[in-house]
């Protein structure tokens, strides 16, 4: 029963898809920022071959990132909030990925008024915030827990076509090496 | 027959896929090199080749050849027992369609490595210094700079060795060279997407965050440790490669011994490029007060005052002292090891550097002579005397005048031609050289927005085109009356600069047409 309610394979697949999600968004937004100079440098199948290997990181990424996001959802939020565990999951990852982002475009955004040390600090203060606020609503609301359980569905829809992107890179990856070396 | 019959629709949607995916991985299969060929030993003596290149090393700020500083005294010792080319010019302004140019003897308007992480159209994997060397030299090639790495890795079915840049790094921070030597150039720019700098933002979202901490040293460390010594900095390629420039002179010394003979070397150093780290001794050789004439501010200005280029132009002057000193003990070496009898030794640059008009670096879109007049110099096996030649020449010509001395087939797709010194026939005053400047276009497109310069004669004409405000724009000087390009002389009505200008534009006109312009 215990086994069921926590390691249910298709939660655990799912859990995965919801870190691979914040992961791939970013990773494809990035690509779209060099396309420009990505077309202008490259033919169509080195174009192919560098956006296989920043997949492949995405996924490897998103591997890395699943171990402690599961470990959280499942071993710790699971007995403060009762909530399934994917609601735990995208409680936390969600709002560390909008506050990873921030962060990252502090250079690109060239904001001036404060300096990157506390613009940094502000925004993995605001994550916490947000995931303790997140674990709070959790704990007192089942409509928050379904909410979150059905925006993961629709997620996991568009990660599964990311990981089928990550397959097809991986291949490339590999044939690129194999035959060269 | 029977098994192909009984094969379920599941076995036969497995198989489909995996031959849609074989088929589509074959382009990609193809492009990839193959083990390098067999050498021919056809029974001829043939020199060793090393070709040493300094990047961003200006003609200009070289003081054999006139600049008020004491910058090059080395340099000067061994032109003294070498050809020295006094107008030669580079085909880019920085390094990939430069250094495509040198190792395929063709201008960036026909390999196509245009742009900052560009590489070549795809026949001259086969159409390269290596692979024309390579039947009956062993082959090897080093280079600080990734961007060179990755024109190598292209070439690399026809070296023999390359030699990785951590090998001679205090701290490499990409890991391409190491999980993917095989696919140096596409794994180098995925990585350059996911760790980004500067202002742009990573690739990797959580990772980029940790990435620093599995360098072995922070860049607090590296000041801690090197500080007394490099005062300024420890020298580095801008994308996280840490080194000593002593620990490559004393690598180039053993690797020269080393080398099964003949050998064709390929030595690819980053200083004095940008940043100017110059050692201890050097540091402050040049606080002399010394300033030069600001020029004419005509095109492209940063917003660089004429202080902060002072400024610059000590530093990459003190830089060059040491690289310049460097030099001297390799040469010193060379020589006592009496490898100087039996090799040819190539000094030159891919590129200059532009400090003045308020203007700092080479990437830029102005072809002023400081960033496109190199050095070269070769010095025969045994030559005890020097020879000094004036007409212009080509980084292009570096190709065939190699094949040339080797006794390769002088190549049919090569625009340059054999160098006066080397070659059987006398030097062409009025023979024109390009210089192309077209990052802002696609790879395989006519060229419709650039700058391109033409040297013929004592002349030079700059041609802007396609940018806004400049859409065909002119500058003409006359290089022999004034060297420093300070006179443009676009506007007053020179007999020649017509002829220049539709010369140049007939050449464009040519190779837009064969990409269907």
């Amino acid at each position: 029963m215990l086994q069921t309610r926590l390691f249910s394979k298709a939660d655990v697949f799912k859990l995965f898809l919801v870190s691979a999600f914040p992961v791939h968004v970013w990773a494809i937004l990035t690509l779209f920022k060099w396309s420009s100079s990505l077309t202008l440098s490259l033919s169509v199948l080195e174009i192919v071959s560098v956006t296989a290997y920043v997949l492949v990181f995405a996924l490897l990424e998103s591997l890395v990132i699943f171990i402690p996001l599961s470990l959280l959802a499942y071993l710790f939020f699971s007995g403060v909030t009762g909530a399934h565990p994917i609601s735990n999951g995208a409680a936390i990852i969600l709002p560390v990925s909008i506050s990873a982002a921030a962060i990252h475009l502090y250079r690109f955004l060239e904001i001036k008024a404060v300096d990157f040390p506390q613009w940094a600090s502000l925004w993995a203060a605001g994550a916490l915030a947000a995931v303790a606020f997140f674990i709070y609503w959790l704990r007192n609301n089942d409509k928050v827990d379904r909410a979150l359980r059905s925006l993961v569905d629709r997620l996991a829809v568009l990660s599964l076509i990311y990981l089928l992107l990550d397959l097809i890179s991986g291949f490339v990856v590999l044939l690129r090496n194999l035959a060269a070396s | 027959m029977n098994q192909i019959n009984n094969l379920n629709r599941r076995e036969f949607l497995k198989l489909l896929s995996l031959l849609t995916i074989t088929t589509a991985g074959m382009p990609l299969f193809e492009i990839l090199p193959d083990q390098p060929a067999q050498k021919v030993d056809d029974g001829k003596q043939r020199p060793n080749i090393l070709l040493l290149l300094f990047d961003t090393l200006s003609a200009a700020h070289l003081s054999f050849f006139g600049y008020p500083r004491e910058t090059t005294p080395h340099l000067a010792r061994f032109a003294e027992r070498a050809v020295v080319y006094h107008r030669h010019y580079s085909a880019g302004n920085y390094t990939v369609p430069a250094t495509a140019s040198l190792l395929t003897g063709t201008y960036p308007w026909s390999h196509r490595g245009l742009h900052f992480y560009g590489t070549t159209r795809e026949e001259y994997l086969s159409r390269n210094l290596f692979s024309g060397l390579g039947r009956y030299y062993h082959t090897s090639a080093f280079t600080h700079n990734a961007f060179v790495m990755g024109l190598l890795d292209q070439f690399s079915q026809h070296v023999d060795q390359i030699i990785p840049a951590k090998d001679l790094a205090i701290l490499s921070q990409p890991a391409a060279e190491d999980l993917f030597p095989a696919d140096f150039s596409m794994s180098f720019w995925g990585e350059r997407i996911i760790r980004a700098s500067g202002s742009d933002w990573p690739g990797s979202l959580f990772l980029s965050f940790i990435g620093k901490d599995f360098d072995p040293f922070t860049p607090e460390e590296l000041r801690e440790r090197y500080g007394q010594l490099y005062p300024r900095g420890l020298p580095n390629n801008t994308l996280g490669l840490f080194f000593l420039l002593e620990d490559a002179i004393d690598w180039i010394i053993r690797h020269v011994m080393e080398q099964p003979r003949p050998f064709f070397s390929y030595i690819h150093l980053f200083p004095p490029h940008e940043p100017y780290m110059t050692r201890r001794d050097y540091v402050d050789i040049f606080n002399d007060g010394w300033e030069p004439q600001p020029k004419p501010v005509l095109a492209f200005p940063q917003d660089k005052t004429q202080e902060d280029l002072n400024e610059s132009r000590r530093h990459y002057d003190e830089y060059l002292a040491f690289v310049d000193a460097e030099f001297g003990r390799l040469y010193d070496s060379l020589e006592a090891a009496g490898v100087l009898d039996n090799t040819i030794l190539i000094i030159t640059s891919d590129h200059g550097q532009l400090i003045e008009r308020r203007i700092h670096g080479h990437v830029t879109s102005t072809l002023y002579d400081p960033l496109i007049h190199i050095p070269l110099m070769i010095s025969k096996p045994g030559q005890k005397e020097r020879q000094d030649i004036h007409e212009p020449t080509s980084i292009v010509d570096l190709l065939p005048t190699l094949f040339h001395i080797a006794g390769v087939e002088s190549p049919d797709w090569s625009e340059g031609t054999v160098l006066p010194g080397f070659g059987p026939s006398q030097a062409d005053a009025q023979r024109s050289v390009y210089v192309v400047e077209a990052k802002n276009n696609p790879k395989l497109a006519p060229l419709e927005k650039g700058t391109f310069s033409m040297i013929k004669g004592r002349y030079k004409l700059i041609r802007y085109f396609g940018y806004p405000g400049k859409e065909d724009d002119y500058e003409f000087y006359d290089l022999e009356n004034d060297p420093e390009e300070r006179e443009n002389l676009a506007s007053q009505r020179s007999r020649q600069m017509p002829e220049l200008k539709d010369e140049l534009i007939t050449r464009l006109n040519e190779i837009n047409r064969e990409y269907g312009a």
